[in-house]
């Protein structure tokens, strides 16, 4: 009979009709926030994929390179440079360049990146997810693997053999990749031979980097340092360092880092104003309750802190019901081949500021406190 | 109660008015009075005659033009804010027209909110002093309810419990039985005087019913600010007039 549930609980939920708004404007906020920043944070991570799937330690690319797809050809005798490093047990050459897919059957071009790579098994520039077997199809000058998903957008059902066009060159599809996809454009993998054979003029310029890498992994960031000083004409990244330079320039450059401050400053407006309202409408509905209380002489802070217990309250059901739907509208995206990545961070995070917003609101309620003096009882 | 006995609350000359310059309204003039310890005193008048303003001033919630309050023998206008806000916490309970339930609360979370946020006390502490009060006000079965689900008599007693609930040294009720029939109000009123006689709580009962001098122990009519002998006919209707006993006059 006498269990003890929090007041400002039990006014929530007597009074749920009243809260129902600003509980759903959290919710709104939080799904907002979580699926915008999840979304982005797929695709900045896609931006980066071809770098961070591979087993080269450093890169070196023309000094102005911000994105693979947007360098321009470094000279082969770079190559030279790192090969005669010491610390490098292994240098090679890797080739990216951006091509046109001439669909099978229609004839429509889509725009795709081209990535030419060695393919033994000590490969630097062959990303991981590339077995064995398909590098040893990859050989076969002429032909290329499309990532999967990629498969409705170049036209194609399947990957058995199926011929095309890419630059108005002959290609043969031996296989698909899984496991990621580009940020942008649909990537297709190839060798370095057959990347050359694709870009054979400069109206389609092919981006070329050299890959090393290093005996020992202490040694990478040291020599990084030693070879941006010794060859100012060249930029040398380490692996995370060109992975973070990348996803940076998707994300400022590009201003989708813009989109979702947008997003984020309207959905914690949308959720702040509607939070805050409910609050104030509920503390004057309520003000000669709060006026008695004062006129009884109980403490001011414990009113103030049962308004924001409310707002507390609101905040934290508002997030707890905005998670399940976070995952599954992830889930929804990802049928539809959209990556959306949660991280542990973004789940935390959203959640917070959604929190700290809504007890703000309460904050800003209070000034409807200030109405519950006593002389409302007088009246 | 002895009228001799060290009175509760003392009020002299006090003095209020609204405005300045020629729109300035007198609304007390030299008002005087002392409340005994476990007496029921009647405050009646016509609207207008200064009655809520007489019951702001005494207890603490609206400062005087002039004149003093002193409370168990403490000049309360003497006091700071925050001195006097706790004192009005440690002394004073009240009563008003609307019983001014929180809707969203129930009526043990009513009676509880007062007991930890003025006393301190601890959730299992309160049960004692909430489970008396509800017996006392024949609330017993009522601790879970919230207030839509009770009658307007039942809402006045559980604001009534809540005002008496820490033992108040003076009670202040304005128009408690305004919004209740006849029936009901008795016997709230009833359960506010037994309670209070009990407990030595001195009580001032604004109102304009004047059957309910039957429970007083003394009735003062106010009108134009000041105390007198000879209340206006409308404060009365066909009622008996009882014997006015305002100090000031």
């Amino acid at each position: 009979m006498y269990s003890h549930r929090p007041y400002a609980l039990t006014i929530l939920w007597h009074e749920r009709k009243r809260y129902l708004p600003a509980v759903l404007a959290v919710t709104f906020s939080t799904v907002l926030i979580g699926l915008q920043g999840g979304l982005l944070l797929g695709q900045v991570v896609y931006s980066s994929f071809a770098i961070d799937h591979t087993s080269a330690d450093l890169w070196v690319v023309p000094p102005d390179a911000n994105s693979p797809m947007l360098a321009e050809p470094v000279p082969e005798s770079w190559l030279l440079r790192l090969a005669s490093q010491p610390e490098i047990s292994r240098a090679e050459v890797y080739y990216l360049g951006q091509g046109h897919w001439h669909k099978p059957g229609t004839g429509a071009r889509e725009a795709c990146v081209v990535i030419g790579s060695r393919l033994d098994d000590d490969s630097l520039g062959a990303v991981h997810q590339m077995s064995p077997a398909m590098r040893t199809r990859l050989t076969e000058p002429g032909t290329v693997a499309v990532i999967a998903a990629d498969l409705p957008t170049f036209g194609l059902e399947n990957a058995d053999g199926v011929g095309a066009e890419i630059n108005g060159q002959r290609v043969r599809v031996v296989g698909t990749i899984s496991g990621f996809r580009g940020a942008l454009y649909p990537h297709m993998f190839c060798s370095l031979e057959t990347a050359r054979r694709l870009f054979p003029t400069f109206l389609h310029p092919l981006t070329s980097f050299v890959l090393a890498r290093c005996r020992h992994p202490q040694d990478v960031p040291v020599l990084a340092a030693r070879l941006r000083e010794a060859y100012p004409d060249m930029a040398t990244y380490t692996t995370d360092e060109f992975s973070v330079r990348t996803r940076n320039y998707w994300l400022f450059r590009t201003r989708l880092g813009t989109v979702l401050v947008c997003t984020v400053a309207l959905a914690l407006l949308v959720g702040g104003v509607v939070t805050s309202e409910t609050l104030l409408a509920a503390v004057r509905a309520s003000l000669r309750e709060f006026a008695l209380l004062d006129a009884m002489g109980l403490p001011r802070l414990r009113l103030v802190c049962l308004v924001l217990a409310q707002s507390w309250w609101i905040g934290l059901i508002g997030v707890l019901f905005a998670l399940p739907i976070i995952f599954i509208l992830a889930q929804a995206a990802e049928w539809t081949n959209t990556h959306v990545l949660l991280t542990p961070a973004l789940l935390v995070g959203t959640p917070l500021v959604d929190l700290v917003l809504a007890v703000l609101s309460g904050v800003a309620a209070l000034r409807s406190l200030r109405e519950a003096e006593p002389g409302v009882l007088l009246r | 109660m002895s009228e001799t006995s060290k009175p509760t609350l003392q009020a002299d000359a006090l003095e209020h008015s609204f405005g300045t310059g020629e729109s300035r309204v007198d609304v007390l003039r030299g008002v005087a009075l002392q409340l005994q310890p476990g007496q029921i005193t009647l405050l009646m008048g016509p609207s207008g005659s200064g009655k809520t303003v007489l019951l702001a001033l005494l207890s603490g919630l609206m400062r005087p033009r002039a004149g003093q309050v002193t409370v168990l023998g403490q000049n309360l206008w003497r006091m700071s804010d925050g001195q006097r806000r706790r004192f009005r916490l440690a002394h004073f309970g009240f009563i008003f027209q609307a019983s001014l339930l929180f809707p969203g609360l129930t009526i043990g979370q009513q009676l509880e909110m007062v007991l930890r946020w003025g006393d301190g006390m601890s959730i299992s502490a309160a049960r004692p002093w909430i489970k008396t009060a509800l017996e006392r006000f024949d609330l017993a079965d009522k601790h879970d309810r919230f207030p839509e689900q009770l009658s307007g008599g039942e809402k006045q007693r559980v604001g009534i419990a809540r005002a008496l609930i820490r033992h108040p040294d003076v009670c202040f009720a304005d128009e408690p039985t305004a919004s209740l029939d006849w029936g009901h109000g008795q016997q709230v009123v009833a359960q506010l005087v037994t309670t209070a006689r009990e407990r030595g709580t001195s009580v001032l009962l604004v109102t304009h019913d004047i059957r309910l001098a039957a429970f007083a122990d003394r009735v003062l009519y106010l009108e134009d600010g000041q105390f007198t002998n000879q209340p206006h006919a409308a404060v009365l209707g066909s009622a008996e007039l009882p014997q006015a006993q305002g100090n000031n006059v």
